[in-house]
């Protein structure tokens, strides 16, 4: 009787269930209503879309590259205005010049408020491996003229085989230089207020020239420093073959070599948890040397005036 | 009548001006460091000197000075660019030695690539009232550097030379220079640092320099005995240059390329 009572129950339920759902009219409406945004409302930068000629940004505003730009000779852009972002947006910008001329990335006199980003400036100077830079494409990757400029911000930016320097935005009111690499500069590799998180490797006569260097890396072939940092020097490598190899007001967690006469690592001021080899110069010198040690093959291993359990 | 009177004034200005040193030829010399040894090359003409390594492994910069207004020009074979700076006046009776500071503002306009057609303007200093002042680090203090003559006097390759001493933390430099030639200029591989070292290497030239002197034989001691640190002159060749020869020695080649100095 109870199994007949769930069966009836169970049956009328299936009963009760829709069998189809209900249609709906098929005829449009209308013609479609205007839904789609603006190209700026979706992308509001400027398309950069020149693939071989000069880039002139004349006012202020947001770009980005659609192409790899490759020039003949002289410059690939010219920044122009104040308030500029330009995101090369992964591409390269190029110069086939066989002799190195021009620049990268040109900023005008005396600007302010600007950001590059993500791409690839790249020339064809090579070094010899005896220290010789020469070949094409620019002289600069990039490089201002005129007063200086401020408020600048350069990021996630690879310049190589440039004849003269590599970024080089000068050295007062805020410039900023993050997370970029440059290889295989002529003279040197980066010049900026600050630097952090980059790699100049490759450069003629200077590597990493700041206010302020951290976590960062140089490298030179030639007499310059490979990093200098005129306030501090953080968690850096600097290698020079006759040169500073690391040459701080002071340095903390540094590593400096110099393969010739110059200091592995100088500080004027405090060396702290640091290390410094020199061929035939000072290891590591320092007023202060605070748990540092130097070593050299032919110098002086260690120079300090007041010596913290330093070796 | 007036005319002679005129050429006469003029000849005897000009014979008047200070711009000629004494000495004018080639000079060799050696610089040994940790015992490795650089063989420079010092020609002076009547007014600028260069001075060169002549050892060939490497692309080594080249020191032009111009011996009246001391404005130095780098020239960088390694990339076929040059530098023009005026180093800072060396304070040889500072106590203690310049410290990180903001970066020193010159009053020379900027410079930078000026032979090359097509290039744009070139980058100017900022101007002085632009660059708020940072406050200074109290810097270490380092005993006073003096040159100090003994007295003692000796000839060295047919020049009278008279014997200094230089001292400082357990180092001391005994030197032999003379006034004949020209005021000395060490050989420098880059732009100056902008603070540090002021060990007696890097404070000896500026010293000499002051008087007028150019050392023959310098030798670094600790005072413990071991030597880390010698100059010597090995030839002085007078000899007068050829006004085509010195355009090109003091002079940057065409072809290079003039470099705006680091800044700071």
């Amino acid at each position: 009787m109870k199994t007949k009572l769930i069966l009836l129950v169970a049956s009328a339920l299936l009963l009760t269930l829709n069998s189809g759902f209900a249609q709906g009219v098929l005829t449009p409406p209308g013609p479609p209503a205007p839904t789609m945004k603006s190209l700026d409302q979706i992308e509001a930068r400027t398309p950069i879309t020149n693939t071989t000629t000069l880039v002139t940004i004349t006012q202020s505003g947001s770009y980005y590259l659609t192409h790899n730009l490759t020039v003949v000779s002289g410059n690939g852009i010219d920044i122009n205005a104040s308030g500029v972002t330009l995101d090369l947006n992964g591409f390269t910008i190029s110069s086939t010049s066989a002799g190195a001329t021009g620049y990268g990335i040109l900023i005008n006199s005396g600007l302010s408020d600007l950001a590059i980003a993500n791409g690839h400036i790249r020339g064809s100077v090579t070094n010899n491996g005896s220290g010789v830079y020469d070949g094409g494409g620019f002289d600069f990757g990039i490089y201002y003229s005129g007063n200086l400029p401020v408020n600048v911000l350069v990021s996630r930016v690879s310049v190589s085989g440039c004849q003269g320097y590599g970024i080089f935005l000068g050295g007062g009111n805020s410039t900023l230089v993050e997370s970029c690499v440059v290889q295989t500069i002529g003279l040197a590799g980066i010049n900026a207020a600050i630097v952090k998180s980059c790699s100049a490797m490759d450069c003629g006569n200077g590597g990493i020239d700041a206010l302020q260097v951290s976590d960062s890396r140089g490298q030179c072939s030639g007499g310059g420093d490979a990093i200098y940092a005129n306030y501090l020097a953080q968690n850096c490598y600097g290698q020079s073959s006759t040169g500073f190899g690391l040459y701080a007001g002071t340095a903390l967690n540094c590593i400096g070599y110099s393969y010739g006469a110059g200091d592995g690592l100088y500080a004027s001021a405090t060396a702290s948890g640091c290390y410094g080899y020199s061929s035939s110069g000072t290891g590591l010198s320092a007023f202060i040397a605070n748990v540092c040690h130097g070593e050299t093959s032919s110098g002086t291993a260690l120079s300090t005036t007041h010596n913290v359990n330093s070796y | 009548m007036k005319v002679n009177v005129f050429i006469a004034l003029f000849v005897s200005a000009f014979c008047l001006l200070p711009s000629a040193f004494a000495f004018e030829g080639r000079l060799t010399a050696a610089l040994t460091r940790g015992g490795q040894v650089t063989p420079l090359l010092y020609t002076a003409g009547t007014n600028f000197l260069r001075v060169e390594v002549t050892a060939s492994d490497r692309p080594n910069p080249v020191d032009l000075v111009d011996l009246q207004s001391g404005e130095m020009t780098l020239l960088f074979p390694n990339n076929r660019s040059f530098v023009r700076f005026t180093p800072a006046l060396e304070n040889a009776s500072e106590t203690s030695p310049p410290f990180p500071m903001m970066p020193a503002l010159p009053a020379s306009p900027g410079i930078g690539p000026t032979n090359l057609p097509g290039r744009p303007a070139l980058p100017q200093r900022p101007t002085a009232s632009g660059m708020p002042a940072m406050p200074m680090m109290p810097p270490p203090m380092m005993e006073k550097m003096e040159l100090t003559a003994t007295g003692a006097q000796t000839n060295l390759l047919g020049y009278a030379c008279a014997q200094y001493e230089l001292k400082q933390r357990g180092e001391t430099m005994e030197l032999w220079a003379t006034a004949q030639l020209f005021p000395f200029q060490p050989y420098v591989q880059n732009q100056p640092h902008r603070f540090g070292p002021r060990r007696i290497e890097e404070q000896w030239g500026g010293l000499l320099a002051e008087k007028g002197l150019f050392p023959l034989l310098a030798v670094l001691k600790f005072d413990h005995g071991a030597e880390r640190y010698r100059f010597a002159v090995t030839a002085i060749t007078p000899e007068k240059l050829k006004p085509e020869d010195a355009a090109k020695l003091f002079q940057p080649p065409p072809e290079y390329q003039e470099l705006q100095p680091l800044p700071f």
